[in-house]
This record gives C-alpha cells, sequence and structure tokens, in this order.
C-alpha cells in the first residue's frame, strides 16, 4: 500500500491534464481568502487583550470616571511654618487584578501661604521633567532635582537665572487643595499624576 | 518591482522555495483526508499565537497566577474569548492527532523509508502531550492542581530516582512558586521550541519523501496549490468555527476555585483526553498502570516500522493500534459514566439485583462515588460564584490572593468545616427544599444480634419484629437556626423527637447486615439523647393541644427567643415585634404562662441552672462558645451527663474557623453589603 520508491525531492509534475483555468481561480481565490481568515483570526482577541489597557482607559474617561480624588494627606498642623516638606500620600491602589487598601500611591510637598500662613500649597513631588522624585534644598529654600539639574522656587516656578541649564519644560505640579477641609485643620489634596517632559499639563487618567 | 524581486530572490531563494512547496505533486490529486496534518500544523500556529497573547497577562506564581487568569476571565477585553479559543484548540489538537496517526498507521505511511519520520511524529504527539500537561496546571485552579498533583505523584514511581525526578519537576517537595515557574517555562518555551524543530523535521522528511499516495487511474495528479491548500484552509475554518461554537457556548474555558493544598477537592479529573489512563489506574496498580503499560504501548508504536516489514506485520500493526484506540475510548467512556452513576441510577438498587449482596454494596460504593463527585462539582461552582461576588465586593483581589478572601468568607468555609466537623452528627439542609445547600450524611441503624447461636441471629421480640440498636447516632438540622421557623418546628410535638426510617430492602434471615434500616428524617432531638430528656415530654405534655390564646402566646415566646438570637435576616422583624410589645408577651410567656424560667435561664429571669442558658440563645457568641464547650455549666453543665456526645471543640477548631462556622450557620454574611466589607 505504501508508497516504496522514493522520488527526488522536488521533482514535481502533475503527470496528467491539469483542471480548467476558471475553476482554478476560483479555487486559488477561496484558498487565499480561508487562509487569510484563519491565519489573522487569532490575532483578533490577542489585540483585545492588547490593547486592553487603552480601552479600559478610554471606557473609565468616557463613563467620566477620573483618578483624580481627594485623598487625605496630614493635618495643617503637622505643616512647617517655614519652607516645604515631603508627605506621602496614602490611599487605595488598584494594579491589574491586585487592590491594595492603605498604600502610598505617591508624595506631595506641601508649605504654607497667605498672610497669616493659614493656606496651604501643594505639589505633586514628581518632577516635570523626566519624573524623578525631586528634593526640598534648605540652604537655598529651593527645590531640587538630582536627575538632571532641573531646579524650582518656593512657589513651583522655575529657577531659571543659576547660570545652569534647567531641563525641566514646566513649572511644578500644583495640586488643589480641598479649602472647606483646610478651615477645619485638615489638609486634603486632590491627587493626580501628570505626564512628564511636555510643557503643558496633561493629567494621566 | 521586477528588480527587487529578483534581488531579493537571489538572496534568499524564497521564490524557489515557495514555488516548491506550492507545486508539491500530489499523486493521485487533492484529497480531504490528507488535511489532518495541515491542520495539525495551523492548531499550533493558533495556540502560539493565542498562548503569546495570554502571556503578556499572565503572572505564574502561587499568588498571583490564579489571580491574573481570573482577571484575563473576567476583566480583559475579550479575555476569556482568548482564553477559550486556546483551551479548545488544545482538544481539537489532541482529536486530530490520534486522526493522524490512525491515518498513518493505515496507510502504511510509517514504512520504509519513511520509519525517521514517524518516529519523529511520535516524539510530535508526546511534546503536545506533554504542552497539554503542563498547561492545564497553569491557572492554579483546584481542577488543575489536583489533577496535574496527581500526575506529578506518578512521577516518583520512575525506578530509582522517582523523588529526584518529581522534585526536579516540581521544584521542591510539594507544590508552590517553582512548580509554576517551571510548568510555565516547560509549556511556553522549551516544549514549543522543541516542537518547532521537531515540526521542521517532520515537515523536511516529509517532502523529502513525498506524500504516501498512490496515482490513481482515474484521478489525475495534482499540485499542491491551489486544491489541496484549499482543502486544508477550508477544513481548518471549518474547526475553527465549532472551536469558537465552544468557546462562546461554554463562555470560554472553565476556570474553577484558587489551588487549596488543604481543600479536598472531589471532582478532581484530569483532562478529557487523559481521563483513560486515570480510569486504567482504578484498576491496576499504579506503577504497572502509570508507567509499565504505556511505556509497552510506546514501544511498540515505536517498533511498528519494523514489525510492519513481516508478512501480516502490518495488518498486526492495525489492529493493535485499534485495539488500542478502541480500549481507551472505552476507558473514557467508562469513565465519564461512572463519575454520572448517581445520575442514571437511583439510589435504590435494581430489583434485578436485590438477591446479589456483591452486586448491591457495588452499587452502594459507586452510587456514594459519584455523588461525592457530582457534589464536588456543585460545591466548586458555588465557591466560584461567591467568590467572583467578593472580588466585586472588594473591588479586587487581596495582595495574599484570591485564597485570603475565601479563607476569611463564612459562607466559603462554613459549610467545609461543617462537613469535616459537625456533619458526621448534624445534618443541614433546608427542610423546604429550596436552598440547594445540602449537607445530610446517611446513619443506619443495625439490629442487635443473638449471639447466643452460630452463625449469629437477628434479636427478635415476642411479637416478632427485629429489635435495633437504638443508641443515638446524630444531632439537629442546622439550617436557619435561631430563626423563628426553626424554633417553631422545634416546639412542635410534631417535629421535636420525630425519627423515621426506610424498611430495610429484602432483608435475609442468612445475613443480618440486611436488616439495617436507614434513618431517613430526625430533624431534633429524634436521634438524640434528649428524646427521652425533659424538653420532649415538656413540649408533647404541654404545647400539643393548645387553645387559640395558648398558641398566640407559644408565637410570642418564639418571637421573643429568637429575637435573641439577632439574626442579620430578622432584624426587621425583630425591631418591629420589639415595638409592638410582642416580645415582652412573649417574655411574660416564657416566665409565667409556660414557666420555661423554671429549668431555664433568660435575661432578667433568676438562674436556674436545671436547663441551657437562653441569654443570647444563637447570638454569635452563644454559638461560639456552645461549640467551644458545651459541657460548660451555661450550657449542658447543670448536670452531670446533659451533654449528649458534642465534643468540646476548643482545641480542634482555631477562633477563626469557630467563628466562620457560626457566622455561616446565622448566614449574616450571606448577602455582601457595604457594612461588612
Ligand atoms: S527628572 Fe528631574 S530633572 Fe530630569
Amino acid at each position: 500500500m505504501a508508497d516504496r520508491n522514493q522520488r527526488e525531492p522536488g521533482s514535481s509534475e502533475p503527470s496528467s491534464n491539469s483542471p480548467p483555468p476558471r475553476r482554478n481561480f476560483l479555487v486559488s481565490f477561496l484558498a487565499v481568502v480561508f487562509g487569510a481568515i484563519i491565519s489573522f483570526f487569532p490575532l483578533v482577541p490577542g489585540a483585545a487583550v492588547l490593547l486592553d489597557p487603552v480601552l479600559r482607559r478610554k471606557k473609565k474617561v468616557a463613563d467620566g470616571e477620573t483618578n483624580a480624588d481627594f485623598v487625605r494627606i496630614t493635618s495643617l498642623d503637622s505643616v512647617p511654618k517655614e519652607g516645604a516638606q515631603q508627605f506621602p500620600v496614602i490611599a487605595h491602589r488598584h494594579d491589574a487584578w491586585n487592590h491594595f487598601p492603605n498604600e502610598r500611591i505617591g508624595a506631595v510637598y506641601l508649605r504654607r501661604i497667605g498672610e497669616n500662613q493659614e493656606n496651604v500649597q501643594c505639589f505633586n513631588a514628581v518632577c516635570p521633567h523626566l519624573g524623578c522624585i525631586f528634593s526640598y534644598v534648605t540652604s537655598r529654600n529651593e527645590f531640587y532635582c538630582p536627575c538632571h539639574n532641573s531646579a524650582f522656587k518656593i512657589d513651583g516656578s522655575k529657577v531659571e537665572s543659576s547660570g545652569q541649564v534647567n531641563p525641566s519644560p514646566r513649572p511644578l505640579d500644583e495640586l488643589e487643595v480641598d479649602q472647606e477641609r483646610l478651615q477645619q485643620g485638615e489638609v486634603w489634596v486632590k491627587f493626580q499624576n501628570f505626564y512628564t517632559g511636555t510643557e503643558e499639563r496633561i493629567p494621566k487618567q | 518591482m521586477n528588480k527587487f524581486r529578483e534581488w531579493l530572490e537571489h538572496r534568499t531563494g524564497l521564490g524557489a522555495a515557495m514555488h516548491e512547496a506550492l507545486y508539491e505533486n500530489i499523486p493521485g490529486g487533492s484529497r480531504w483526508r490528507f488535511v489532518t496534518g495541515s491542520m495539525l500544523v495551523y492548531c499550533f500556529l493558533t495556540q502560539a499565537i493565542t498562548g503569546f497573547f495570554l502571556w503578556i497577562a499572565y503572572s505564574p506564581s502561587s499568588q498571583t497566577a490564579w489571580e491574573s487568569v481570573y482577571y484575563i476571565q473576567h476583566e480583559m477585553t475579550l479575555g476569556w474569548f482568548l482564553r477559550g479559543i486556546h483551551h479548545f484548540t488544545a482538544q481539537a489538537m489532541v482529536i486530530l492527532l490520534a486522526l493522524h496517526f490512525f491515518q498513518v498507521v493505515v496507510d502504511g505511511a510509517y514504512k520504509a523509508p519513511r520509519e525517521f519520520n514517524f518516529w519523529v511524529g511520535l516524539v510530535l504527539a508526546l511534546i503536545v502531550q506533554a504542552l497539554a500537561l503542563t498547561g492545564y496546571l497553569l491557572p492554579w485552579d483546584q481542577k488543575g492542581y489536583w489533577a496535574t498533583k496527581v500526575a506529578t505523584n506518578l512521577m516518583s514511581l520512575t525506578p530509582a530516582l522517582g523523588a529526584e525526578v518529581q522534585q526536579i519537576v516540581v521544584g521542591g517537595s510539594d507544590y508552590g512558586h517553582f512548580t509554576l515557574t517551571r510548568f510555565f517555562a516547560l509549556h511556553a518555551g522549551l516544549l514549543p521550541a522543541l516542537l518547532v524543530v521537531f515540526l521542521a523535521i517532520h515537515v523536511a522528511l516529509f517532502r523529502r519523501h513525498g506524500i504516501t499516495a498512490h496515482s490513481h487511474p482515474r484521478r489525475a495528479d495534482e499540485f499542491f496549490w491551489p486544491n489541496q491548500v484549499f482543502k486544508d484552509a477550508l477544513a481548518f475554518f471549518l474547526l475553527l468555527t465549532v472551536i469558537v461554537g465552544f468557546t462562546i457556548y461554554k463562555g470560554g474555558a472553565e476556570l474553577t476555585g484558587p489551588a487549596d493544598p488543604s481543600e479536598q477537592y472531589a471532582a478532581a479529573r484530569p483532562e478529557w483526553y487523559f481521563l483513560f489512563l486515570f480510569q486504567l489506574l482504578k484498576k491496576v496498580p499504579e506503577f504497572f498502570g502509570a508507567i509499565v503499560l504505556p511505556g509497552l504501548v510506546l514501544f511498540y508504536f515505536f517498533l511498528m516500522p519494523f514489525i510492519g516489514r513481516w508478512r501480516w506485520g502490518h495488518v498486526l500493526n492495525v489492529v493493535m493500534l485499534f485495539g488500542f484506540l478502541t480500549a481507551s475510548v472505552y476507558l473514557t467512556i467508562e469513565a465519564y459514566l461512572e463519575d454520572r452513576y448517581a445520575l442514571n441510577q437511583s439510589a435504590e438498587p435494581d430489583p434485578s439485583i436485590a438477591n446479589d449482596s456483591q452486586a448491591l454494596a457495588l452499587h452502594d460504593v459507586r452510587y456514594q462515588a459519584s455523588l461525592d463527585f457530582l457534589a464536588g462539582g456543585q460545591q466548586a461552582e458555588r465557591e466560584y460564584e461567591r467568590l467572583v461576588e467578593l472580588i466585586d465586593h472588594e473591588d479586587g483581589i487581596p495582595i495574599g490572593g484570591a485564597g485570603q478572601l475565601q479563607r476569611n468568607d463564612p459562607e466559603t468555609q462554613g459549610p467545609r468545616l461543617f462537613k469535616r466537623y459537625c456533619a458526621s452528627c448534624h445534618d443541614y439542609y433546608d427542610p423546604d427544599g429550596k436552598d440547594d445547600m445540602r449537607i445530610v450524611s446517611r446513619r443506619r441503624q443495625s439490629p442487635l444480634l443473638d449471639t447466643s447461636v452460630d452463625p449469629p441471629k437477628v434479636q427478635r421480640d415476642e411479637e416478632g419484629n427485629v429489635v435495633y440498636d437504638l443508641s443515638p447516632t446524630g444531632a439537629p438540622n442546622l439550617y436557619g437556626v435561631g430563626s423563628r421557623r426553626w424554633l417553631r418546628d422545634f416546639l412542635s410535638a410534631e417535629l421535636i423527637d420525630k425519627i423515621e426510617y426506610a424498611e430495610p430492602k429484602n432483608p435475609q434471615e442468612s445475613d443480618p447486615n440486611t436488616f439495617a434500616r436507614e434513618i431517613i428524617s430526625a430533624p431534633f432531638f429524634g436521634n438524640t439523647a434528649h428524646r427521652e430528656g425533659d424538653m420532649v415530654s415538656f413540649v408533647h405534655d404541654n404545647l400539643a393541644d393548645l387553645d387559640d390564646e395558648g398558641k398566640q402566646a407559644l408565637e410570642n415566646l418564639i418571637i421573643a427567643v429568637s429575637a435573641q438570637a439577632e439574626l442579620a435576616s430578622q432584624a426587621e422583624d425583630d425591631a418591629k415585634a420589639a415595638s409592638d410589645g410582642r416580645i415582652a408577651a412573649g417574655v411574660e410567656a416564657f416566665t409565667s404562662t409556660f414557666a420555661c424560667s423554671d429549668c431555664h435561664h433568660f435575661p432578667d429571669v433568676d438562674d436556674p441552672a436545671a436547663a441551657p442558658d437562653l441569654e443570647g440563645w444563637m447570638s454569635a457568641e452563644w454559638l461560639r462558645d456552645i461549640i467551644a464547650n458545651p459541657s460548660h455549666e451555661r450550657f449542658y453543665g447543670y448536670a452531670e451527663d446533659a451533654n449528649d456526645r458534642m465534643p468540646a471543640f476548643e482545641s480542634q477548631l482555631s477562633e477563626h474557623d469557630r467563628d466562620m462556622l457560626v457566622r455561616w450557620l446565622r448566614a449574616d454574611d450571606r448577602e455582601l453589603t457595604k457594612a461588612n466589607q
């Protein structure tokens, strides 16, 4: 039953007449169509899963959900009268399937402002240049980022004059402080992260 | 364009290769039966693609594997579909493999000069099996966990190096993070790579030797392109529709609860294509069934090309293969039916075997095993649904994994603990049969034996009735414990000491065991020592024939006592009864009308200490305490032997477990609300 004579590899000639060309064309066409369908099919759900983070964000935006919530940072008493101080931001965090009830999700700098120092100004502690965490330098009463030497004045604006290049594209990212709660002595901040490296402030969703 | 083509052709020979691939001659023309090989290649490509995309969302560790698969299944866009395609294509691959193999053997395509390619094919088949086995574990769910555990435990039977082999595969002496990382590395790395290599050899050799077919006088030879390509593509397209159909119909691949090494999974079975091996292991010793026999079969397959040279060798090969397939199919069907025995048979054995005690015993064992299997499946399903609810409610999975959610959930832990610690005496079932949670044990009474004669005979009283051993073996049904309904039933003369039997079927004087009778219902004290106690006589003497006023007083009493339980589900009714004055009326009935306070303590009533304390009756705290130590003076400590068989669970059950059990019995957490988050 088996074919015992070994043929030369590549010797491939149909021994007799081929089917008529019209049919041949139709079959070729269908072979290509079905071939394409079965080849591309698994890519469809694959692409959906791959693009899930983007689709998820779009849906969230469409549903009007934002990541910006007011978070309690500390009490007003703990904000120093001089200079600025870093505080952690502790909140619920989602990471794919996991949720973390009380996690550090970022950090902010708080400083007092206003005539009687009754108000508070808040900056996201992430450098607008490329996302390092910057620090507060007491001696110069300035913010300084160790990564690429961006420097900011205490009010968040860029330091332009120090003779050094300041690579930050924009001033520090100021965050909104809840005024009502501030009156009650509590500092709540609308915590948000922004894309780095852009002149404009674009919030991350 | 032509220039570019030429340039490319010169450097790669792509065009010539394509030409050679597509214009392969098929003696006798294209045929449908040649599609299995190409379909297998397509299956593999589909698996590689879907597998890659699953990979980008999968996280192999014992705290994240199940969780990430859950996320793919329930959260990610089309994730369930992707997983379903991967799962069902794997199944299709196993079937196609069998078909392809069968066809190769029947056509004698293993004979010279194709022996080598036949062996390569066998190696490919083994790689596919290994892929299937490793893939089954990756979701780290109960089903995959227990099925794979059996498989790797079999590895420890390998002669000489058993334990070492197993440890290398599992990554330690027991399952854990390393089992997943290793299985994943095999499943997504080494095995597919090997498959590609062997597939390349397989196809190259196939090309070298050509198709095993003959030119046909009435059928023209054809090139591979386009007719055979069309047939291959269409066949795979049709298969794909079936796969998609299954995926949609089943909602993707099944995922059961997260693996729990401490929790038995009665419904653990290997994937259906390994079911024949599983079934075989029920019949023969495991070393023989798992290693010797499959080894011999495989060895025979490898010898097929040599055996095929003999005069009748080819016929023998076909017969052997056919025998092997028939046996596998038979075993698979048998395993399937055995698991579903209880669905097709009633608990009552067929009358035709009524006189065959061996057949009866077998029926019993099978019926019970099948019930266990089915109940295990149901429990798994229920727990899974609950877990989905919990995850939604918590808005995610804690870092400790989904198992942590389950361990702290009374609705999941309660039934598990109840089965383990309570079900030997207590039942749990809805008397109205509406709730499908049902934990009921079989309890039997055996006849007393007259041992003065040989062989011993069944004892009979003067009227000739069989005398049974009546020692109590049960305890109250705890479904809805503490509720008004439960207490109302308890205080009814009909139910409090009810015990009902099924008469023995076809008892035979020669075999006293056949006289054993089953207890089919004893909802409260009927199967306990308390049936002779004061409470039962009180109910019969004082509560059986009440006039309307008495009935009203009893109902008030029931409301008042039940309110002590402070059940979440009854909170509204209790508050209403308190404001209506019915609770006060109930307390009045308790102390004066029925004089319960002669024995029982109740709030604001002196402590008579002649019966269990009813202050906080069936409240969470009361239940936790009685489970910890029922012989405490608050409960059955009022008299020396008032406690009927109930052990003190203080030392056996942790406080956490007692709490889980109690909250489940009280059904306090059945509805997930903000409050108990
Ligand atoms: S990231 Fe801060 S200066 Fe570049």
